[in-house]
């Protein structure tokens, strides 16, 4: 390898290895120190649409636990009869993928959050889809969620003193998460190998957690 | 006491939230470069993370600066490597291709860094290659990561409020009876606003 070799990557390659743009792979490394080679460029990496869910909050079984030294904690679950799971673009398949596409119900989903004095939700969440050929897929995932300023006091005084949210203007805090899935269905066990990425809104009402939604895609 | 609260929050001057259930259209999304992590780990199924003489921790073209997708502009850390540890696949199973990387860092600051790092790694070859693995053989494959983070640090507290993602590779090599995981990752940070 040259010396020039060593020198960062032409700013057409940077420019083209910018998110959302295919990367250019890289080949710079330097030989000269100790240790493993350094890279000088990006790695190449994609996004794999998987399917999107909805999922409305049970209020009726909404637990508080209190207060503890990391935050406060809340049990959320979900509504059976108003959560699923579908694809946005009614595909029958996952685009450009071939496999099948995922859509069914929520029959099952759980969360055990903390939300920190730092107005950060902090979640743990589990949920078990049952598609619609009745294989069982689970997802469990954690979420941090930026609740805005004073949002945390908000959420747990429950009050409506303020309009934290509104039924015809909901509160809605964007997430991000990391999904992970485990199924024994032999047709869907090719999920079981991805590492996810969800995109999502988490909607306040009135003070309280109601909804929840999100698209889920793969890291490849 | 919290001045916030002393002010009510009133969302109907927020834009109007996306209309509910059953979507049609994606939601959007942005993701954007933060920082590399590089590191190297003997072992397996049990991992131990080496510790790295140089950064382990970086912006690959060493910008002391990036911004976040939603415009919030953080001090990339720099940190290296003192300690750690992982996993890989599961003590359940062995085919499982997850990985499990703990690493302890020195920031730039003099504080240290917690790093977890949960994903999945396949190897060329599929999950049990690096079994079979010839003496001084080399195998190579992909690993996805999504990452937490807890620090003191006031300049980096921003990496404790967010997930990174990684994409990267993974490189085992075996001499002198050890077996060494070389990963290299690049993480980026995403939003859904």
């Amino acid at each position: 390898m040259t010396t020039s070799s060593l020198e960062l990557p032409p700013a057409a390659a940077r420019s083209a290895a910018a998110p959302g743009a295919a990367a250019a792979h890289a080949t710079w490394r330097d030989h000269t120190k100790s240790g493993p080679p350094r890279r000088r460029g990006f790695l190449d990496w994609s996004l794999l649409y998987l399917f999107s869910f909805d999922v409305e909050l049970d209020l009726e079984r909404q637990e508080t636990l209190g207060r503890f030294p990391d935050g406060a904690r809340i049990n959320l679950y979900s509504r059976q009869d108003l959560s699923r799971v579908y694809n946005v673009g009614r595909e029958s398949t996952v685009p450009g993928d071939g496999r099948p596409a995922i859509s069914g119900k929520i029959k099952w989903g759980g969360d055990q959050a903390v939300l920190r004095e730092d107005d950060i939700g902090s979640c743990n969440i589990r949920v078990s889809i049952q598609t619609d050929d009745r294989a069982v897929i689970h997802m469990t995932y954690r979420l941090f969620g930026y609740l805005g300023p004073g949002g945390v006091e908000r959420v747990l005084s429950g009050k409506g003193g303020d309009r934290f949210g509104t039924e015809d203007h909901p509160f809605d805090v964007p997430i991000v998460t990391s999904p992970r899935f485990q199924t024994t269905d032999l047709k869907y066990a090719w999920i079981n190998d991805l590492q996810g990425i969800g995109f999502g809104r988490l909607q306040v009402i009135r003070n309280r957690f109601r909804r929840n939604t999100q698209d889920i895609y793969a890291l490849t | 006491m919290n001045t916030a609260m002393s002010t009510p929050l009133d969302t109907l001057r927020l834009p109007k939230p996306v209309p509910w259930g059953d979507r049609s259209e994606l939601l959007p999304k942005k993701m954007r470069y933060a920082l590399s992590l590089d590191a190297e780990a003997e072992g397996g199924p049990y991992l131990v993370v080496r510790p790295s003489s140089d950064n382990a921790l970086r912006h690959l073209y060493d910008e002391t600066v990036v911004t976040m997708p939603e415009g919030l502009r953080c001090d990339v850390p720099r940190a290296k490597i003192i300690s750690g540890d992982g996993e890989l696949a599961s003590p359940f199973d062995s085919s499982s291709p997850n990985l499990r990387l703990g690493i302890s860092a020195e920031l730039d600051d003099g504080n240290i860094l917690n790093i977890g790092c949960e994903g999945v790694m396949t190897f060329e070859g599929g999950p049990f290659a690096i079994r079979s693995m010839p003496a001084h053989g080399v195998l190579s494959g992909s690993a996805f990561i999504a990452t937490t983070h807890d620090t003191v640090s006031a300049t980096y507290r921003w990496l404790t409020r967010r997930q990174l993602f990684g994409f990267g590779t993974v490189e085992a090599r075996e001499s002198s009876g050890v077996r060494l995981l070389t990963f290299s990752f690049d993480l980026y940070t995403a939003t859904a606003a």
